[in-house]
């Protein structure tokens, strides 16, 4: 591992991470199960710029800017805030080892989208409406609201409390899981049980523009409040109470670190589904590589998740073509095997 | 000329003067992408099977689509995967999923037929004109379903003459020792077939969902179907297994020696329907008075 | 001044702290001693500000605690705990410089660099400034852990002159004797230089040579309080521990030795 960091590599690093993130989106633009060329989506992106009328667009017009190009910002978008999510779970439990998924954030957000996909259309709500919004709207919903019941739930006279806030997840992840399996083998069609099977590995399958918007609505002002959490959470690595001699606000930076996580991975698991991995592997990345300061592990983390999953989606959308991979899958069949190396790599060094 | 053919030529215009190098131009014969076991078995009953250049997993029948590039699970499709089949078009039923990619299929206007989820005699006569309408094969469809009604008359005309209904159970995966198997309940298309063969399916619940021994030694119908398939469902081995169950002896399907393994296709709704209810119809007949 | 006034505190329906009044004065070292669970560093918890008293005030300046933020008060007072728990590996220098947390971009006319190495030097750490705190035996952290504090208050050139206060929690723990004399050695020179040191303490010797003042608590009360002088006698040591206790002075210096009774 590599000494201090100075603060003119620092800005090296990033600048680095970006310009990758960048060069890999304009690649993968031009890689998919269609042939194009860099001309052709030169003159996509030209056409864009100068709002060439819609009849004189090139016929590439709709596959790079509408297929592609939504689920390559996607992408990014997505991959930066697991990974972001991911960081701040693991400053704030101490944990090298925590996800987004100890808050309840995953199993609600299930929850939400077994709702939308099977019991809805069980009390007799059907429609266009319901199969395009509501799943992610149900389990962006779904995820934050068990967040926040768990979140209340584990107040201990005012102050939530980390370990029973796990133990509360644990108990609430049960009741989950169990609902969830009461509604897959009762109630649900056997079509419905493919949809849910296939929203929970993930995909970003079907991307449109709108979808991109509102998730960087959402997730855009999750990650600059997390930016600001670089330094508290410094201190929160020595523990609540020493962080509290250092002169943090604990219990502010708990809420918004809990309610920052739970928003971003609500709304890209509502869109997206259940993308593991990238939450855990892309803070690790950066820790093992530049140390666990979280000034610049947040934004870096987020880069390399965006990086990540990039990649991820990019091999997603070919490795099968004209067929899709479930991104998911492949997060975690990549993922897995590396953590695991991490993992042992680290344990060799004593340290995580 | 038909709108479909019109839409070809308009097409390979556009084609002529964006992808010249690409596409050769000679090559006029249409590229179908069919999605949904369905909607590619109809294709090929109308006569448009050679055109069909890529299919999705679902669709196994006729065997030679198996040998076709696949775009994935009918629950999982991509649209670029299917555009970069170049497809001039795409027929598919509404089951396709994800919700957003049928959308954005939709909306890019796409030449794409829609036809209804198959689980229905109505739905079936439906998809073939749709389809026969597109191709320009709208009498093939019409002497296809003629042929269907007749052959569910046909069993209609037998079952007519039972004095009773046999009841019976549809079973996806028959059950063994370890437990019960996955039946097909209310509004499934197992329970479907049953009574367009003339029987009365009793299993009470909705969807396919795990019977257990005991609520089929209650239910006990006088005939039990199992779907067979070399890809999933039930094994020849695992009916004459289910036979041997020392539960089961006492039940009617048993005694009867009325278990019948049917293939799982026959539950498809396509264009070989009339074939799998008269298959069902004369099984029934076995046991029927 | 730090001071708490017949402040209370209680674990369901033990009370650990009853109605005890100690002050921390700039520029004094105040010992903290008393058998294990006398309630020595609940009465810590109570003047550090990070539990409230259930009767009682905690003043700093006469101003209750709870009115000051978290931020403020971290820049008056710096707490060592008793042991730290560190998951992620920071290098011994980061550790040191976390103490500067509280200051960032307030103090532009500190150092802050040159107040780290001071720190470091201070707490006799600077030669494993680069190393990995999860490398470092459990007296070495305890030193970093240490120099973090020290860095925290740092008297340095106050443009305010307010008083900071150093709050040590068995400071002494894990250290070899060597380092439990300098580690008590530098509370005795931050003193001098203005700032007020508590110290949580099980060697009365260490008491007797370094602090002005004491406060012996027994069962959540104080047993004794006052210079080590007249509070830290082997009568009260005796009494409280438990133990057969004998003053010895010598040159000047003065020790209490034990024995079991």
């Amino acid at each position: 591992m590599p000494l201090r960091i100075p603060e003119k590599r620092r800005i090296w690093i990033h600048v680095a991470l970006v310009t990758i993130m960048l060069v890999l989106g304009v690649v993968a633009l031009n890689i998919g199960p269609l042939k194009s060329t860099w001309g052709e989506i030169w003159q996509v992106i030209r056409d864009r710029i100068l709002f060439v009328a819609v009849d004189d667009r090139s016929w590439a017009d709709p596959i790079i800017w509408n297929l592609r190009m939504p689920r390559i910002v996607m992408a990014m978008l997505v991959g930066a805030g697991l990974a972001v999510a991911g960081a701040l779970m693991q400053g704030l439990f101490r944990n090298p080892l925590a996800d987004p998924g100890l808050i309840g954030v995953s199993s609600g957000s299930a929850m939400g989208a077994v709702v939308s996909i099977i019991v809805l259309p069980y009390i007799g709500l059907t429609g266009d409406w319901l199969m395009y919004a509501a799943t992610p709207i149900c389990a962006m919903v779904g995820g934050v609201g068990i967040t926040f019941l768990i979140y209340q739930l584990s107040r201990i006279g005012g102050r939530i409390n980390v370990a029973s806030m796990l133990l509360t997840g644990i108990a609430i992840n049960a009741i989950g899981g169990a609902l969830i399996g009461l509604a897959v083998t009762q109630i649900a069609t056997a079509e419905q049980l493919q949809s849910f099977t296939f929203w929970s590995l993930g995909s970003l399958n079907g991307v449109l523009w709108p979808v991109v918007g509102i998730t960087a609505l959402v997730l855009l002002p999750c990650l600059v409040a997390a930016l600001w959490l670089g330094k508290p959470l410094n201190a929160f690595l020595f523990g609540e109470l020493e962080a509290y001699h250092l002169g943090v606000d604990v219990p502010k930076v708990k809420r918004i670190a809990i309610v920052v996580s739970a928003l971003m991975v609500g709304v890209t698991v509502g869109f997206t589904g259940g993308i593991g991995f990238i939450g855990l592997v892309a803070p690790h990345i950066i820790r093992l590589s530049f140390g666990p300061d979280h000034r610049f592990l947040l934004p870096a983390s987020a880069l390399c998740g965006a990086i990540l999953l990039l990649i991820a989606d990019t091999l997603a959308r070919t490795v099968a073509a004209p067929a899709e991979l479930q991104i998911g899958i492949l997060t975690s069949l990549i993922g897995g095997p590396f953590f695991l190396m991490l993992l042992l790599k680290s344990r060799k060094e004593m340290s995580i | 000329m038909s709108h479909f053919h019109q839409w070809i030529f308009l097409k390979s215009l556009l084609l002529v003067i964006t992808l010249a190098p690409v596409v050769l131009l000679a090559d006029a014969k249409p590229r179908i992408v069919t999605v949904g076991g369905a909607a590619t078995e109809i294709v090929f009953a109308l006569g448009g099977g050679d055109d069909v250049v890529a299919v999705d997993l679902s669709s196994t029948y006729p065997a030679k689509v198996r040998d076709l590039p696949q775009v994935g699970y009918i629950r999982n499709i991509t649209p670029e995967g299917i555009l970069s089949m170049r497809p001039d078009l795409i027929v598919a039923t509404e089951t396709l999923g994800p919700p957003a990619a049928k959308k954005m299929l939709k909306q890019m206007g796409a030449p794409m037929v829609w036809i209804p989820e198959p689980k229905s005699l109505a739905a079936l006569e439906n998809g073939l004109r749709t389809i026969g309408k597109k191709l320009g094969k709208s009498a093939k469809a019409e002497e296809i379903i003629l042929e269907v009604r007749a052959k569910l008359a046909e069993s209609a005309d037998t079952a007519k003459q039972w004095s009773n209904k046999p009841t019976a159970v549809f079973f996806l995966a028959p059950p063994s020792s370890s437990g019960g198997g996955r039946a097909g309940g209310k509004d499934t298309r197992g329970a479907e077939l049953i009574e367009l063969a003339g029987g009365e399916s009793v299993v009470d619940f909705s969807n396919f969902q795990v019977m257990s021994i005991e609520s089929l030694i209650k239910t006990d119908p006088d005939v039990i179907f199992v779907g067979v398939s070399d890809g999933h469902g039930a094994t020849p081995e695992s009916v004459e297994a289910m036979r041997q169950l020392p539960g089961l002896a006492g039940i009617k399907a048993v005694k009867n020696n009325a278990i019948y393994a049917v293939p799982l296709d026959d539950l498809s709704f396509g264009p070989r329907l009339g074939d799998a209810v008269q298959r069902w119809n004369a099984h029934l007949a076995e046991v029927a008075k | 001044m730090l001071k708490a006034d017949k402040v209370s505190f209680s674990y369901g329906r033990r009370t650990v702290v009853d109605q005890v009044t100690v002050a921390i004065e700039p520029g004094k070292v105040i010992a903290l001693l008393g058998p294990n669970g006398a309630g020595k560093t609940s009465l810590f918890r109570l003047l550090s500000g990070s539990v409230a008293p259930e009767s009682g005030t905690v003043t700093l300046d006469g101003k209750p605690l709870k009115d000051y933020s978290a931020n403020t008060l971290a820049k008056r007072r710096a707490v060592l705990p008793q042991t730290s728990q560190l998951g992620f590996n920071f290098m011994v220098r980061e550790v040191v410089e976390m103490g500067r947390l509280p200051h960032a971009k307030a103090d532009k006319s500190t150092d802050e660099e040159s107040v780290v190495e001071l720190a470091m030097e201070w707490a006799d750490i600077k030669h494993f400034a680069d190393r990995h705190y999860m490398s470092l035996s459990g007296g070495e952290r305890q030193r970093v852990q240490l120099a973090r504090c020290l860095a925290q208050v740092w008297p340095g050139e106050k443009a305010s002159g307010e008083s900071t206060y150093l709050m040590l929690d068995e400071p002494t723990n894990n250290l070899d004797i060597s380092h439990q004399h300098t580690c008590l050695r530098e509370a005795r020179r931050l003193a001098d230089k203005g700032v007020g040191v508590a110290c949580i303490l099980h060697d009365f010797n260490l008491a007797l040579a370094y602090a002005d003042s004491c406060v012996v608590m027994f069962d959540g009360m104080v047993r004794a309080a006052g210079t080590v002088e007249t509070a830290l006698t082997a009568e009260v040591v005796g009494d409280v521990f438990g133990v057969n206790a004998t003053l010895i002075e010598q040159d000047g210096q003065r020790v209490i030795a034990t024995l079991l009774k």
